[in-house]
């Protein structure tokens, strides 16, 4: 976990995920939630907007995306460049929580099939102290 | 090495006449072998550094060395190579330390002993091929079940996702609609993400056909006290696991225990009221006693008959080959205790 996450709710939100419906669905949710949102099929095209130095208030990523980069090159980008950046990782892909490309700089892990308002919660704690613990 | 190429035999030894003996015995084994001849630590080193051999025959005490380090030098360039050692000194001790060593026979150098050389050194180059026809077929075993383990995490991946797809489908759905309409079509997803709890165990299983069914279920539980509890709903979970079932049994019963607690979530409490869910599971025998209970106000089983509830509860215990009762008392709350044999 990220102890010192900086999280700003006026910011808008990046969500990387290379399926369009489940994109759209997350989309919805946060909109419906008051968050602005930036979207992003791929993590090379989610690396496109990072660059231009967007301010963000956290990314969702999924992990397993097709491109040159996938979500945990993006997470091992993020950890580098935007150490604060809080990054909630929503994947399908089995995780190895003992594995260290996992174990930091990923601020809470969400399994597929989610409810997409359980990121929402997720979302609001990241404001409030951190309890250390990762979400399935 | 292959069995149609001519073998390649190498003689260690720094008398010339022995080599000659262990030749003779060599041709006569296979003819048109390629034998090279090391009488010195020159000639050694040159003729391990050239193509590798089938079978070196040794002598174990050399003037510029020993049969040891020959071994040594060459287990290490050739793992499978067939090693015997043909030597005038040395002792049975000796002999036991060095095929530990790997040295596939030690024959003694004496002419009577020359038919038992014959032998040992076709047995020796029979078994150095049967060690490398294991070899490759480990190899080619540890490679398939490297590729058998990315299929099941690829159709594991693939399988959640089309899950995800439908939960999304169904919530964006059921959002739009709202109302009663709405509010059964997020039931389905929910439906949906408890199956996708069992699926997300499968992989973590020893075994692909089983999964530890109190861990799902106390997935299960949790995640619907968090969207239905309104924290007001303490939930009270004791399960002993883990608890193994075939997923073809967890999977229906995953989504009766989902019916229940949805159940008890959506009706013990209304208007506001707190209370305790509590789920138990006993297990005991490879056998299970599931208990979902609520302290709410209970309700007439009369009344849901028609419900959807009612309806999938006995076709899911059925399918999950679970016994169920429902007792339910308006003063005590309701109790459903499931039986997994």
């Amino acid at each position: 976990m990220n102890p010192g996450l900086s999280f700003s709710r006026r910011l808008p939100l990046l969500v990387v995920e290379d399926e369009a419906l489940i994109r759209l669905g997350l989309v919805q949710e946060f909109e419906t939630a008051g968050y602005q949102v930036h979207e992003a099929a791929s993590a090379d095209e989610a690396m496109t907007l990072l660059q231009t130095g967007v301010a963000l208030a956290a990314v969702v990523t999924d992990l397993r995306m097709p491109g040159r980069l996938d979500g945990l090159g993006l997470v091992a980008w993020l950890r580098e460049h935007r150490p604060s950046l809080p990054v909630i990782v929503a994947t399908g892909y089995p995780i190895d929580l003992q594995h260290e490309p996992y174990r930091t700089g990923i601020s809470a892990i969400v399994s597929k099939p989610y409810q997409a308002s359980q990121i929402v919660s997720l979302l609001a704690k990241l404001g409030k102290p951190v309890n250390g613990s990762h979400q399935h | 090495m292959t069995g149609s190429a001519a073998i390649r035999i190498l003689l260690v030894d720094d008398n010339p006449d022995d080599r000659a003996l262990v030749r003779r015995e060599a041709e006569a084994l296979y003819s048109g072998a390629k034998i090279v001849e090391a009488g010195s630590r020159q000639d050694l080193e040159d003729a391990l550094k050239s193509d590798g051999y089938d079978l070196i025959v040794t002598d174990l005490h050399l003037k510029w060395g020993n049969g040891r380090e020959v071994l040594a030098a060459a287990r290490e360039i050739e793992p499978n190579c067939a090693i015997v050692m043909f030597t005038g000194t040395g002792d049975e001790m000796t002999a036991v330390e060095l095929m530990k060593a790997g040295l596939d026979d030690y024959v003694v150098k004496h002419a009577r002993q020359l038919p038992r050389l014959r032998a040992s050194m076709k047995l020796a180059v029979d078994n150095a091929r049967n060690r490398s026809a294991l070899s490759e077929r480990e190899r080619q075993l540890t490679a398939a079940l490297a590729h058998k383990d990315i299929l099941v995490r690829e159709l594991h991946h693939r399988v959640k996702n089309n899950l995800q797809t439908i939960v999304t489908l169904l919530e964006l759905r059921g959002r739009a609609k709202g109302g009663s309409v709405g509010s059964e079509l997020e039931d389905l997803a929910g439906r949906m993400r408890a199956l996708g709890k069992v699926q997300s165990r499968i992989y973590e299983a020893r075994a692909l056909d089983q999964v530890d069914f109190a861990a799902t279920l106390g997935e299960i539980a949790a995640e619907l006290v968090k969207i239905y509890g309104d924290d007001r709903i303490h939930l009270a979970a004791e399960l002993d696991g883990p608890f193994e079932l075939e997923v073809s049994r967890a999977m229906p019963l995953a989504l009766l225990c989902y019916e229940l607690l949805l159940n008890a979530l959506k009706h013990a409490w209304p208007a506001g009221r707190s209370g305790t869910l509590t789920v138990e599971m006993k297990t005991q025998n490879g056998a299970a006693e599931v208990c979902i209970c609520d302290d709410g106000t209970g309700f007439d089983p009369n009344a849901i008959k028609k419900g959807f509830g009612s309806l999938l509860v006995p076709a899911l215990a059925r399918e999950a080959r679970a016994d169920i009762t429902v007792k339910a008392n308006t003063s005590d709350g309701t109790a459903a205790r499931i039986s997994v044999k």
